[in-house]
């Protein structure tokens, strides 16, 4: 079953792993993506991802679920860098724009990395519950807070931004109904016209995200929050007041 | 006279300057009292609301909870123990998805000690009528019982005033009928002063005392009897009366029943049967 935030309901070894390792396996397997430059190499990652995908028991269509979400995005990355990557050898060209087989391999590999980050982004979240993914960054910060970096700000920061995803998710598809009402389906449109549409959607979802971000750090403040003590300093008492 | 839970002298406050959002309000509120404040949008209820929480400057006037000046920087925290707030929409206060997580963030942020926030949490929880509810994702609960783990935020850090700002306006009817039930259990049980800031006249007629707001000022403050009955009072203040004061006031127009209006449902019936 799957729960709020993406976190997938299910018994299996990576379930089971504490977030902070989860956290740091994720860093290094992103680090691997990155490294991987030949197909073998690419190649390689997939197979280990896959490994991971299985090893979850999340089930292959939660895993892809994020990567098909940006199919129209990725697919457009593959078409700009086949025909804009390089000017030698053009399969095609049609004005300023040249069809290369390097291109196309260089937009290959691009997405392939995409598809394999937003993936193990996707097992992360699906695996992990969002309280213990804020304990896994603190974890993880904590060494940081020795030299002034505010571990447990950041900690919070993140765990605020998980626990506002399904309520900013909601937002959008009653946007998108609304949308859909008045000006007609947006899948319906072509590409162009469905860009603009998914445009038009952003600003109503951005101001949204901030009302709701004061609203909660009113509330936050209500309930005693206050800043790490070097930055309330730096502020003076009144601006506490103001925040 | 004893000390009084919050007091307002004089208070002024203006978002822009040339504008009046609250004009020279004076306000009392007893201890253990419940205390509807109405009005309607851009009355300044609101504004008045989170000066009592020291969450925004005061500029003139005074303004105590429970002798604590609100405008002294050193007592701010102390303030905020000792008045919490509940906001309108409970989605935009939660701080985890983990319901016990987020009711332990505000005894957290006052100093307690780990398991003794996890104590408050759970004993806060209990009197909001949601025991056991610690593990559970605020996500998946109602709004009624979202609000209510948002009071239980509150109360997990012992205030004596409990200030709710139209905590019920995004909630529907049956979470408002929970809502008001565990406000008015902790009130028996902890003896909590209570501010409600609603739109909701039948909410007000349960109220001890009604404070109507109109353009930055109280315009009239009473018990709900002589303020929700009074029917031209309320419309200048852009409001309606409780539905029961209007079926009150058509069958005495219509000569069936005369006397004071009753405000509640209960007022009615003991009215026109008693």
């Amino acid at each position: 079953m799957r729960g709020v935030s993406g976190y997938v309901w299910a018994d299996s070894p990576l379930h089971r792993m504490g977030a902070g390792a989860k956290l740091a396996g994720l860093v290094a397997c992103v680090a691997l993506v990155v490294l991987a430059s030949s197909p073998l190499e690419l190649l390689l990652v997939c197979a280990l991802v896959a490994a991971l995908v299985a090893l979850s028991r999340v089930g292959w269509r939660s895993a892809a679920r994020s990567a098909w979400g940006l199919r129209w995005f990725l697919l457009a990355v593959l078409v700009m860098n086949a025909f804009f990557f390089g000017a030698e050898d053009p399969v095609i060209s049609v004005g300023p724009a040249h069809l290369t087989v390097a291109g196309a391999a260089q937009g290959v590999r691009v997405v392939v990395r995409t598809l394999l980050v937003v993936v193990l982004g996707t097992l992360l979240t699906a695996t992990t519950r969002p309280q213990e993914l804020i304990d896994g960054v603190r974890a993880l910060l904590r060494p940081l807070a020795r030299v002034g970096f505010p571990a447990e700000a950041a900690a919070l920061a993140v765990g605020v931004t998980v626990q506002f995803v399904p309520t900013l998710l909601r937002e959008s598809r009653q946007l998108m109904r609304a949308q859909t009402i008045r000006c007609g389906t947006v899948v319906s449109h072509a590409i162009m016209r469905r860009a603009v549409s998914y445009m038009r959607l952003l600003v109503p979802i951005f101001v949204s995200a901030i009302r709701r971000a004061d609203e909660l750090s009113v509330a936050m403040e209500a309930r005693g929050y206050r800043l790490p003590p070097s930055r309330r300093a730096a502020d003076g008492g009144e601006r506490e007041m103001h925040a | 006279m004893g000390e009084m839970a919050v007091e307002a002298r004089g208070v002024c406050h203006a978002y822009v300057p040339g504008r009046q959002d609250l004009r020279d309000v004076s306000l009392d509120v007893a201890p253990g009292e419940l205390v509807a404040i109405v009005g309607e949008n851009g009355s300044g209820k609101t504004t008045l609301a989170r000066h009592i929480n020291a969450l925004i400057p005061l500029q003139e006037g005074e303004i105590r909870v429970f002798g604590l000046d609100v405008s002294d920087p050193a007592l701010v925290w102390e303030v905020r123990r000792t008045c919490g707030m509940v906001f309108q929409n409970p989605e935009n206060q939660f701080v985890s998805s983990v319901v016990g997580e987020d009711v332990a963030f505000g005894p957290l942020n006052f100093g307690a000690a780990e398991k003794d926030a996890r104590a408050a949490a759970a004993a806060a929880l209990a009197a909001v009528g949601l025991p056991g509810f610690e593990r559970r994702d605020v996500h998946g609960l109602s709004g009624g019982q979202q609000q209510r783990v948002a009071l239980a935020g509150v109360l997990a850090s012992g205030p004596r005033v409990i200030v709710l700002d139209e905590a019920t306006s995004m909630i529907d009817p049956r979470g408002r009928d929970e809502l008001m039930a565990a406000v008015s259990r902790v009130r028996r049980e902890r003896g909590t002063t209570v501010v409600w800031v609603t739109h909701d006249m039948e909410l007000a007629a349960r109220a001890d005392r009604v404070v109507v707001m109109r353009a930055g000022e109280v315009a009239a403050a009473g018990a709900p009897e002589d303020v929700l009955a009074d029917e031209a009072l309320l419309e200048g203040a852009g409001l309606e009366p409780p539905l029961v004061v209007r079926a009150w006031h058509e069958l005495e127009r219509a000569g069936a029943v005369r006397g004071p209006a009753p405000v509640t449902v209960e007022g009615l019936v003991s009215a026109l049967c008693g």
